[in-house]
């Protein structure tokens, strides 16, 4: 990867002036020269709508970036002004090199005409020469597997193959600059794999990749930067886990609006706790191993030693709305107490400690484990898997300090990982933040077992002799 | 874009004129194929298929002859009692006539019927009213081949000024541009443009000598007729093709020069007003 930029943008802006009729966009055009000449002023004729304001970025040859983004917020107009479609309204926007845009498949495709020929027109389009064009169109009909009916118009096209001659016919023109749209549903799911298997070769040879997606696992897993846009401002830029999580906490969470205001009165609630009860002998009997350091853990109703355990990630990355608070956890492995160091063949437990500041009906105790990509590799929560074997729910009240316990085992490939905690309300079905520390304990897993790969799906393989 | 625009801002007069040559070179593989597509198209799933570019043509050629020759017997002065030769004459100015008109009327209307090329791809817009010219272009050249063949038929032969026939159609070719250029953006801006232009376009044809020879218009407004582009190519057509005499060559040279101001001027205005299209299209 070389530093050479490919992509700038400085203080680019792109304001969509509303007009009510076509013609008054003209007047627009006209009147302020003639009033200039006549040393009057007047008022715009249009509203404005500013879908992008001062983006600045800079993207160098062989990145892949995705970009990050509340609907609304701009992602889709950003491509639109890299690839030329839109001019911006302010700034600068220097792209260099050949865009490939799989933005809308197909929008410059005549219906009426046949694949090879929108092709070929398409070809014309990006200025490539008639002898390069040919070798090209044999490359795309090989690639959208359309064989004869390349040469039947596109309207008689199952909309399956209007995207994969749309797909094959970007591509296919050996860009500099690769922009994918979100909605990148081409064809069935083996056509599709074919598709991520080509941008995949692509990015290999060196081609700078934008993606626009909602999916953070898929930015986490393909991109080396993101951006998270917001009201057409660049909120973000930076590594795609922590650019993931700021966008998680924009689509779902209030920002832990009273952090601060927990912290004043934690001292009242803790003494309430005190007050109340320790957890109950029935939960410290579903503990199996109650070793001696498990069941201070467990009945310390006030340490808050968090920050200061093994394994703890200072990137973590907290948010929820002060329901709740996740005062301390202890890791398991093995039978080794509060160690961050797991082997992928060995039972381990997470306990977390979470206290209350307010009613709730309906907690739920979540936790999952990411690679350091960022990619989700599984996790669990209490309401999809009850732990409190019975009703889904334990209602707990103002105050009330619960330990719950997740057990898992690592099966997965040597590396460090990252885990996240959180407790949430259950509101009909919308989980809402009360405390969740993502990304808050890193830990080291080792396998031993003899799969490769990301995780162990228990494969085995075994020989069985003909007679 | 805004290279194009800033372009078009401050270049000097004579990049002006031959941008729209430029432009033709730099684009002459894409102009080939959508020309084609749209001539194909306007006949596809049809029978005949390009055939009737012929035929339409022949057809109309036939209902003058019957009508003009046989049944209103209106001669053209100074061309005897030939019961043909006022069908052909009438054709000859017709072929100009539907060249422009059809050019520019499309024009109007090209660019809001290709929006996906406005907001979707990134695309030359300056190239569709070429496109729109180059389908008329072909329609006319096809004529113009039933004309040089229907001279024989009606008498008048054969002549080698004929070959200028492409020299004395150059000049409408960049004036059709240049407007073509000029209403294809105010079609965007004023949908009321096709309406307004179909309506002048009728104008034009009739106060041109399509009709009528030169010499019926009265005198003192003579001058004013060779306003109307459409006037010189009218005149030149027939002379070349039907009377077999050379075109005054400075009225040639000067429609050539008129008629590159025109494209210049045409596509400078649409470069400029281009910027708004995406917004209201």
């Amino acid at each position: 990867m070389s530093s050479e930029p490919i992509i700038t943008a400085a203080g680019l802006g792109k304001c969509y002036q509303i007009y009510e009729s076509p013609s008054e966009r003209l007047k627009q055009m006209l009147y302020p020269r003639a009033a200039r000449l006549l040393g009057r002023s007047v008022d715009p004729r249009f509203r404005e709508f500013w879908a992008l304001r001062g983006v600045d970025f800079c993207i160098s040859r062989g990145e892949t970036v995705g970009i990050l983004g509340r609907n609304g917020s701009g992602k889709t107009t950003l491509l639109q002004v890299l690839c030329g479609t839109l001019p911006h309204s302010e700034g600068q926007c220097e792209v260099s090199g050949r865009v490939a845009a799989l933005l809308e498949l197909g929008a410059g495709f005549k219906p009426e005409f046949t694949g090879r020929e929108n092709v070929l027109i398409n070809s014309a389009i990006l200025g490539i020469p008639e002898g390069q064009a040919r070798a090209r169109m044999q490359q795309v009909i090989d690639f959208s597997e359309l064989g004869d009916v390349i040469d039947r118009p596109v309207k008689t096209y199952s909309s399956g193959m209007y995207v994969r001659l749309a797909f094959s016919a970007a591509i296919h023109v050996s860009p500099d600059i690769l922009v994918v749209d979100e909605a990148l549903a081409v064809g069935d799911a083996r056509f599709q794999a074919k598709c991520f298997r080509r941008i995949n070769e692509m990015k290999e040879q060196g081609v700078t990749i934008l993606f626009v997606t909602h999916a953070t696992e898929q930015v986490a897993m393909h991109c080396t930067r993101a951006l998270l846009l917001e009201h057409g401002r660049l909120l973000e830029d930076g590594h795609p886990r922590e650019v993931s999580n700021h966008y998680l906490d924009l689509l779902f969470g209030k920002r832990s609006r009273d952090r601060a205001a927990l912290a004043a009165d934690g001292g009242e609630a803790i003494r309430k706790v005190l007050a109340s009860k320790t957890p109950s002998d029935a939960e410290q009997s579903t503990v199996m191993q109650a070793r001696p350091e498990v069941a201070e853990f467990i009945n310390d109703s006030f340490g808050s030693g968090f920050t200061s355990r093994i394994g703890y990630h200072d990137g973590e990355y907290r948010w929820g709305n002060g329901g709740a608070e996740i005062l301390d956890y202890l890791l398991v492995a093995g039978d080794r107490v509060e160690s961050a160091n797991l082997f992928a063949d060995e039972d381990a437990e997470l306990y977390m400690r979470v206290r209350f500041t307010r009613d709730v009906a309906t907690p739920v105790y979540g936790f999952a484990i990411k690679n350091i990509g960022g990619l989700m590799l599984s996790g669990c929560n209490s309401r999809d898997q009850s732990v409190d074997s019975g009703s889904r729910y334990r209602a707990v009240s103002a105050g009330e300090v619960v330990v719950c316990c997740f057990k898992f085992r690592p099966k997965v490939d040597s590396g460090n990982y990252l885990v996240s905690i959180g407790i949430s309300e259950d509101h009909s079905g919308d989980l809402s933040a009360l405390d969740r520390r993502y990304d808050s304990i890193l830990v080291k897993v080792e396998r031993r077992g003899p799969y490769f790969g990301m995780v162990d799906i228990g494969a085995y393989c075994q020989l069985i002799h003909a007679v | 874009m805004n290279t194009a625009i800033a372009m078009a801002r401050r270049v000097p007069p004579m990049r002006l004129l031959l941008r729209p040559l430029a432009l033709l070179w730099r684009y002459r593989v894409l102009l080939r194929h959508m020309t084609w597509r749209e001539i194909s198209s306007r006949y596809r799933e049809s029978v005949l298929g390009t055939v009737w570019a012929v035929i339409n043509p022949l057809l109309m050629l036939s209902i003058y002859t019957f009508v003009f020759g046989y049944i209103m017997k209106s001669r053209w002065p100074g061309q005897g009692d030939n019961k043909l030769l006022f069908a052909v004459t009438l054709f000859a100015g017709l072929i100009v006539n539907t060249l422009f008109a059809e050019t520019v009327n499309r024009c109007t209307t090209v660019i809001t019927e290709n929006a996906n090329y406005v907001k979707k791809v990134v695309f030359p817009l300056e190239m569709l009213p070429l496109v729109v010219l180059g389908s008329a272009v072909f329609h006319a050249v096809v004529s113009l081949a039933i004309l040089v063949v229907a001279n024989v038929f009606v008498g008048t032969g054969l002549h080698w000024s004929m070959i200028l026939l492409p020299v004395v159609i150059g000049p409408i070719l960049l004036t059709s541009a240049g407007i073509g250029w000029i209403l294809a953006s105010l079609g965007v801006y004023l949908r009321d443009a096709s309406q307004v232009v179909g309506f002048l376009t009728a104008l034009l044809m009739f106060l041109s000598p399509i009709f009528y020879p030169v010499t019926a218009f009265p005198e003192h407004m003579r001058p004013y007729l060779f306003l109307n582009p459409l006037t010189l190519p009218v005149v030149e057509v027939r002379q070349v093709a039907i009377e077999g005499v050379p075109p005054h060559w400075w009225s040639v040279l000067a429609a050539y020069g008129i008629g590159l101001v025109v494209a210049g001027i045409g596509l400078w205005f649409f470069e400029r007003t281009r910027r708004g299209f995406a917004d209201v299209v």
